[in-house]
């Protein structure tokens, strides 16, 4: 009976196996291979092994290091920024005041957008001559245009700034999920206790939905270490390499130069990270259960 | 009796099916044909040459697809890799082009050039062969220059011109009218080498330290390359690039300043960007085209340029004298017609009587001084685009220019 059920539970569990094979192992498989590699891409029998050097470079490379703060930036400031923004927006949804449907709906539409469009669009209004630096300048508040994507030092930023902007109402939606799950009764009690709003809010609410911060900013981190649509669109990696993130510098070396084996270094590391954002979530859901 | 019926009608069927798919597969070869430029004329050009080719081939077909310049190459590579690469397909000028012919998946055809297509421009012939062996069809030729706006230079009392300084002076009157000089666009990073190009134009007597650079034959490290990246960066502080660069893309946010009429003069522009210019210009005002001036009195102003749009045949084609066929049919005497028609320069000498607009003759007069715009290595290439928006951002000195192409050419 047993033998059965186990070769049942085989059977049910073989898509997934191959999916996982397929998809994930093989790929994973051949990345670390090429790594040692050197490819242009087009032949296979011109692969040639060239060992470890991939490897000696990124230790070398200005540019992947750029890649690697940047990404770093970009993952800690979208998390922290989304986590806060997508927070107030869901108390304010929570007060259930005139006008909160319209603000829902408002925030959240950006989200059903794609990364594509809204680099695009946001290039396009952030241009040196576009219409946000047409009305700073209208309100005398500018001189000379503010280069938003044309400056070395704010590039990136303007790139996290429409992150934020797309994906506040996404965390908004998982919070304010998450608080209709606070108990009424304790949040009462609180506030018949003397409790300030900021303090029930701080000592009340904000421990119940620690689970729920715990999942958005962990969706949030892996998020900002595969970003890649949204800087692509806005800037491309520049002005002279400012503002790659590890993506788009892998699609950079892989695509661009044809160098298919640092590529793959690249992908590795960003292999790595994300084994480390797995760990770091298994333990959460693990501390969860 | 019903039986017999049913049979005679099911048999009859099967043989229509088979006459149909006999018919179809035998008359329906196809000829798969990759472009990026499906913007201004060019895809009239591509249509025209398929429409008399169908003609001349029947059951023949050309499948045309254009792929957006941004996702080509990775669409290219991956079709590429695997077998599955279109019969004939436009190629990159500078970089990829080195790599993709000696990737083994082109078909070098320095011997089917003899054989009924026309006689290139030697030079053009020079540009397209690599390693000995010529591996692209040259479709026609481009020219850089500089659009400048007339009627708002003859209402300011400006002249065209023919120096450095004279550029430096107009942006200066420029500047005092809430006028910009020279609209760029580097976001999307070609457009800002092109600039540092056309000063090694005037840098480089010989004309030939570019191309041995790139070879590898001489070091970026001299003083011809430090003279003109030094030019740009004058340039760029004497407010000749109008404020942004960076932040632009060359045919948007640049381009609609010239049009616009925010600023004065508009670069990169060549045949393929005058067809909409000329569009969005419309009445407002009279423009032509100048080259960069040069950087000392006296010295003969020279644009740059080379091919524009060439094509190359798959090694895995299956219909490789058909593809090599319609490229002849691109590039013959009605080809060329078709190609001045709409202001594009053959590659090759052009003897029919298409009637030539004053912007094409000056196109094509520069296009007989031009100088080199190539650089074939493509992380070399990379590293002047990228160098050059350091050169606009302000952040990156003229040595750490030259060093950072000294570096990416040991790699």
């Amino acid at each position: 009976m047993l033998k059965k059920t186990a070769h049942i539970g085989v059977l049910f569990s073989l898509p997934a196996i191959l999916f996982f094979f397929l998809f994930i192992f093989i790929p994973v498989v051949s990345t670390f291979m090429l790594s040692l590699t050197s490819w242009k891409g087009f032949i296979l029998s011109d692969i040639k092994v060239t060992g470890l050097s991939n490897f000696a470079e990124l230790f070398s490379d200005a540019v992947f290091f750029k890649a690697l703060t940047n990404t770093l930036i970009f993952v800690v400031i979208t998390t922290v920024l989304l986590n806060i923004l997508g927070f107030i927006g869901a108390s304010l949804i929570d007060m259930r005041i005139p006008g909160t449907t319209f603000f829902k709906n408002a925030v959240f539409l950006p989200v059903l957008l794609a990364p594509i469009i809204i680099g695009i669009m946001w290039s396009r209004m952030l241009d040196a001559f576009g219409i946000v630096n047409q009305l700073l300048k209208s309100v005398h508040a500018i001189t000379m245009p503010v280069l938003f994507l044309g400056d070395e030092h704010i590039a990136l930023y303007t790139v996290i700034g429409a992150t934020i902007w797309q994906y506040t109402g996404y965390d908004m939606l998982l919070y304010f999920a998450g608080l209709q799950g606070v108990p009424h009764e304790q949040v009462e009690a609180a506030r018949m206790d003397g409790a300030s709003p900021l303090a029930v809010r701080l000592h009340v609410v904000i421990p119940f939905l620690s689970p729920v911060i715990a999942i958005t900013m962990l969706l949030n981190m892996i998020g900002g270490f595969k970003v890649f649509d949204i800087v692509y669109v806005m800037t491309a990696g520049g002005p002279n390499n400012s503002s790659h993130v590890f993506a788009t510098y892998l699609f950079q070396q892989a695509f661009r130069f044809n160098r298919m084996g640092y590529a793959s270094v690249i992908a590795i590391v960003i292999i790595v990270f994300s084994i480390f954002a797995a760990v770091f979530r298994l333990r959460i859901v693990r501390k969860e259960t | 009796m019903k039986r017999t019926l049913v049979l005679q009608v099911l048999g009859l069927s099967v043989v229509f099916f088979l006459a149909g798919f006999m018919v179809f597969s035998a008359g329906n070869t196809v000829i798969e044909f990759w472009s990026w430029n499906n913007e201004g004329a060019y895809p009239v050009v591509h249509q025209d040459a398929q429409a008399r080719f169908e003609k001349d081939h029947p059951g023949v077909t050309v499948k045309r697809e254009y792929i957006s310049y941004g996702e080509y190459m990775v669409k290219l590579k991956a079709v590429l890799s695997g077998e599955e690469a279109p019969d004939v397909f436009q190629i990159p000028w500078a970089g990829e082009y080195t790599e993709l012919a000696r990737s083994g998946k082109i078909l070098p055809i320095t011997e089917h050039l003899k054989k009924g297509f026309p006689t290139f421009f030697p030079n053009i012939m020079k540009a397209i062969s690599v390693d000995g062996q010529a591996w692209a069809v040259p479709l026609d030729l481009n020219t850089l220059q500089i659009a400048y706006n007339k009627t708002m230079f003859a209402s300011m009392g400006l002249s065209v011109p023919t120096t450095k300084d004279d550029l430096i002076a107009i942006a200066t009157k420029l500047a005092k009218d809430g006028k910009f000089a020279v609209a760029l666009g580097t976001k999307d990073l070609w457009a800002g080498a092109d600039v540092f190009f056309a000063q090694v134009a005037y840098t480089d007597p010989t004309h030939t330290r570019m191309a041995k650079a790139d070879a590898g034959e001489i070091s970026w490290n001299s003083p011809d390359f430090l003279k003109a990246v030094q030019a740009v960066t004058d340039y760029v502080k004497q407010g000749v690039i109008a404020p942004g660069a960076n932040s632009m893309d060359a045919f948007v946010g640049a381009k609609n300043l010239f049009v616009q009429q925010q600023a004065a003069m508009f670069y990169p522009v060549g045949n393929f960007v005058t067809g909409g210019i000329t569009a969005d210009v419309g009445d407002s005002f009279e423009w032509s085209l100048m080259p960069w001036p040069a950087l000392a009195k006296g010295n003969p102003v020279l644009p740059t340029g080379g091919v524009a749009e060439m094509f190359v045949v798959s090694k895995d084609s299956k219909n490789t004298d058909l593809a090599l066929e319609f490229l002849r049919y691109m590039t013959n005497d009605e080809g060329k017609d078709i190609l001045v028609k709409n202001d594009f320069i053959p590659s090759s000498t052009y003897k029919g009587s298409a009637a030539m607009s004053p912007l094409y003759k000056n196109m094509l007069e520069a296009q007989s001084k031009s100088q080199s715009r190539v650089v074939y290595n493509s992380v070399v290439y990379a590293a002047v685009m990228n160098g050059m928006q350091g050169v606009y951002g302000g952040t990156l000195t003229p040595q750490a220019f030259i060093d950072s192409l000294v570096k990416a050419a040991k790699k």
